[in-house]
């Protein structure tokens, strides 16, 4: 067998079956590829331990596409099977069959070559899978030949440009370029051509509607298996997204740029990084002057502890919120700020520095102060509207309201111009200045109060920012007694002072060396308190009239009180007179009882003209030191001899009591104690006097059993003309309980009552005591007042 | 007999006091006003003088002055009366006397400048 031992030793694998698809030869290639030998005669249809179609499902023999090969003409055709070697492994086959006949053309068995294709199915493989990739991929792949013929289309670059695979394959890949872009694809296909690769360029391409996409592309040459460049591979991605994410950061970095606050970032050591128009504005730097530069530069001297505590809250993450601060400006002005400052982190997380934001508050700091200075001024006018109100003396007033407008209008001169009521015609006089501000030696000059007083006939506002200017408008007179030529004063202000009935009752003047210093505001200030000086004014007015008729009152208490007592004197003289004649018939007791009623007459007027000298403040005494004790037992004594109502009960101890005061006065203090006692006590037969020394004061009781006084009574008691309601019946003019009080009063004593109503009445006065040791000294000086 | 001048312009009183007085023995001159007292002070000159203070033509107190600075009269005692109980300088003079007076006790202060 010549033929079978060619066969038996071809590397080409082959082997027969029989009819039935019994193996009836295979060759040692066979054997191989099935890594076994199979028994002839036996195995039907393929000698692999198993067998498997291309995509791994089991075959069984029977129905193997060689079984069916063996049975059919047509079937006569290369086919691929797999097969499982008995180590576990598979393999492909690539099946040749080929019917065996006889002579009468009858199916008499099947020959069948193998080819083992199973590195080919290996890159098949990795065609499938780079196919799919390529496919399923988001970006566009495509390949294109030396001419820019488009060999291959995936279905990113369906979806990226829109043309499917059948619309692309085989047009221009200029299709997709802009006009204004085609030499990009002559650049690119001569790197190609040269075997270089482009590497993620950013261009823009058009899809199939003619919509520009911006994409980022990467071009590789393409070679044939000898390594000849046939074509270029391209892979583009749309980056319309990362074009989106960069103009966000174009549109921020504009909006740091545009930002009126100062945007400024710095690393961990202070040092500036970035520097926005904003902080070239705020701070007066330019950005090249800063880059580089400490931070510190923006700090004024007292406050660079400051950015210490900033760094430190930054490097522990946290953030400065709205912090209100200074910093200096480029030019070493101080500027309020308000700032806000980050920590800025790299892409780890780790804090690299701050960003701080600074916004000029400048602006309501301003605000904030004006608001201040306004309250201020509001308490100032308040102040003054109660001070000025509550003076009532002319000078007072115009003082106070002078001062208080020079200060309101930050005047460096202020002066008040009042029309005297004594005064007649005209009478604008100068009466109160208020000087700040003027260097010495630049003093206004106010000596020409007449022609000061032209500033308010119009009876309106004045106010002219620079008097030097101002020569054609201004009428004779002006400035009103400030020189134009060599004036301190460029600012002028003037506010007349008007009264309710209308008339123009003084003014108030004033002038600054800055021009322009008065506002609307002063203005309005001004006139406000002098509407209220007006007011003041005219209190003032009436209190001076008041003050005046009440002098003319004292006058004439006292002329009518001289006038009264000379007819007393001689009416007094006569009855004297005639009870020393002691005539026949001439009953003494009437003469007393008329010497009586003339000493009380003239007790009345002498209170009268007391009450009016009190008034008048010119009641004076004549000091002299004596013991109360002493006197009160003479006055008692005297007393009980022409009262003949009651008794008088005295108490008081054998101390001297030593004081220093009027002796007249006193006495007339206690006299009316026991004139009232016995006068508000009809019903009693008694009154009680006791005297107390203690170690500095004398204190001196009178106490009776009448009338007592009502809690009402008692307030009102010292009280000038006051008489109990109840006490009709019983004479007085109410002056002596008023008298007794100022006597006592000026005596530097204290005089009280204690009383109950319907049981009577204590009074109680206590006066200081003339010590033992200066007692002798004094008691002979008999000193006056 | 001690000559006394006075000067009250009140009529009751310059009788009244012009009685008391001639009842004492004083040999006494009233005048009603300033002018006709100074007309005749610059003649003759009394052993004491009673000055009103109050006078429709000039004031006690001033003629007290006078008299006081006066080399003829500086040494004779001048007392001076007045409705006005309390009266401030007294311009030198010796006494002072508030009216209403006691009788007595005009007489005895009187009495009382020639001890």
């Amino acid at each position: 067998m010549h033929f079978k031992e060619l066969f038996d030793d071809s590397p080409v694998a082959f082997y027969t079956c029989d009819a039935n698809g019994k193996i009836s030869y295979y060759n040692r290639s066979a054997a191989a590829l099935w890594g076994r030998e199979p028994v002839v005669g036996e195995e039907s249809w393929c000698g692999s331990l198993k067998l498997c179609s291309p995509d791994g499902s089991p075959l069984p023999k029977e129905d193997s596409p060689m079984a069916r090969a063996a049975k059919d003409e047509r079937l006569q055709k290369p086919f691929e099977i797999k097969i499982e070697l008995p180590e576990g492994s598979f393999r492909n086959l690539l099946v040749y069959p080929q019917l065996k006949h006889n002579e009468k053309k009858e199916i008499t068995g099947s020959y069948f070559t193998l080819v083992d294709i199973s590195d080919r199915h290996k890159d098949h493989i990795k065609q499938v899978t780079l196919s799919a990739i390529e496919q399923s991929s988001d970006d566009a792949i495509v390949s294109k030949d030396l001419d820019g013929k488009i060999t291959s289309w995936n279905a990113g670059a369906e979806r990226i440009f829109g043309y499917t695979e059948k619309e692309a394959l085989g047009k221009q890949i200029t299709m997709l370029i802009p006009q204004d872009r085609l030499n990009e694809e002559t650049y690119i296909i001569s790197n190609i051509r040269e075997g270089k690769k482009i590497d993620h360029i950013e261009t823009i391409r058009l899809d199939k509607s003619g919509k520009e996409i911006p994409i980022s592309v990467t071009v590789s040459p393409l070679k044939d298996a000898s390594g000849k460049i046939i074509g270029a591979s391209k892979v583009a991605r749309d980056i319309s997204d990362k074009l989106q994410v960069e103009e966000k950061q174009a549109m921020l970095s504009a909006i740091v740029e545009s930002s009126d606050d100062a945007i400024v970032s710095k690393d961990l050591n202070g040092i500036i990084m970035s520097w926005n128009r904003g902080a070239e504005q705020i701070f007066g730097y330019m950005e090249e002057e800063v880059i580089g530069k400490s931070i510190k530069i923006l700090f004024p001297k007292e406050r660079l502890q400051e950015e210490d505590v900033i760094i430190n809250r930054v490097i522990n993450g946290k953030k400065i919120d709205h912090f209100e601060t200074i910093r200096r400006h480029k030019s070493g002005r101080e500027i309020p700020v308000s700032i806000t400052v980050s920590p800025i982190k790299d892409s780890h997380g780790r804090i690299i520095g701050a960003s701080k934001v600074a916004r000029d508050i400048s602006a309501q700091v301003e605000s904030q102060v004006a608001m201040e200075k306004y309250i201020k001024n509001l308490e100032i006018l308040n102040s003054v509207g109660k001070s000025i109100s509550e003076k009532l003396d002319v000078k007072g007033i115009l003082q106070r309201v002078t001062d208080a407008t020079t200060d309101l209008t930050g005047a460096a001169y202020g002066a008040c111009f009042y029309k005297n009521t004594g005064e007649k015609e005209g009478g604008l006089r100068l009466f109160t200045t208020s000087e700040y501000q003027l260097p010495s030696g630049n003093s206004v000059k106010t000596s020409h109060s007449r022609v000061f007083e032209s500033s308010f006939i119009p009876e309106e506002v004045v106010r002219v920012d620079d008097i030097s200017n101002h020569h054609n408008k201004i009428k004779k007179g002006f400035p009103f007694g400030i020189s134009t030529q060599n004036s301190p004063i460029k600012s002028y202000l003037a506010v007349p002072i008007i009264s309710k009935s209308g008339f123009l009752i003084g003014g108030l003047q004033f002038g600054h060396p800055a021009a322009g210093a008065f506002t609307e505001e002063h203005e309005l200030m001004v006139m406000n308190i002098a509407a209220q000086a007006a007011v003041s004014l005219e209190n003032s007015k009436l209190f001076e009239q008041v003050k005046s008729l009440s002098a003319k009152k004292d006058e004439f208490i006292a002329l009518a009180s001289h006038e009264l007592k000379t007819p007393l004197t001689t009416i007094k003289g006569y009855i004297q007179v005639l009870s020393k004649l002691k005539q026949e018939g001439m009953p003494q007791h009437f003469l007393s009882r008329s010497l009586n009623q003339v000493d009380k007459l003239n007790t009345l007027v002498e209170d009268l003209l007391n009450m009016s000298r009190i008034e008048a403040g010119q009641l004076n005494f004549h000091l002299e030191v004596f013991d109360l004790k002493e006197m009160l037992h003479d006055l008692i004594d005297t007393f009980t001899y022409s009262s003949q109502t009651h008794k008088v009960v005295k108490d008081l101890g054998n101390s001297a009591a030593m004081i220093e005061g009027d002796k007249q006065r006193i006495e007339q203090a206690i006299l009316n104690l026991l004139t009232n006692a016995i006068k508000y006590s009809p019903r009693a037969d008694a009154i009680y006097v006791s005297l107390e020394v203690t170690e500095n004061h004398v204190r001196l009781k009178v106490r009776d059993e009448g009338i007592g006084l009502t809690e009402d009574q008692k307030r009102q008691l010292f009280t000038r003309f006051y008489r109990a309601e109840d006490t009709t019946g019983i004479s007085g003019l109410g002056l002596g309980l008023y008298l007794t009080k100022q006597i006592i009063d000026r005596h530097r004593g204290k005089i009280e009552v204690t009383s109950e109503y319907g049981k009577g009445s204590e009074f109680c006065f206590t006066l200081p005591m003339k010590k033992l040791e200066t007692q002798n000294r004094l008691y002979n000086s008999n000193s006056l007042r | 007999m001690k000559k006394i001048f006075i000067v009250e312009d009140d009529e009751g009183i310059r009788e009244l006091v012009e009685f008391l007085l001639t009842t004492q023995d004083y040999s006494v001159q009233a005048f009603p006003n300033a002018r006709t007292f100074q007309k005749t002070v610059k003649e003759q000159v009394p052993d004491l003088f009673l000055l009103d203070i109050m006078l429709p033509d000039g004031n006690g107190l001033d003629l007290c002055k006078d008299l006081k600075e006066s080399e003829e009269t500086s040494h004779i005692p001048v007392v001076l009366m007045s409705a006005h109980a309390n009266v401030d300088r007294l311009e030198g003079a010796n006494d002072f006397i508030a009216k209403p007076f006691d009788v007595d006790e005009l007489l005895l202060r009187i009495g009382k400048q020639f001890a």
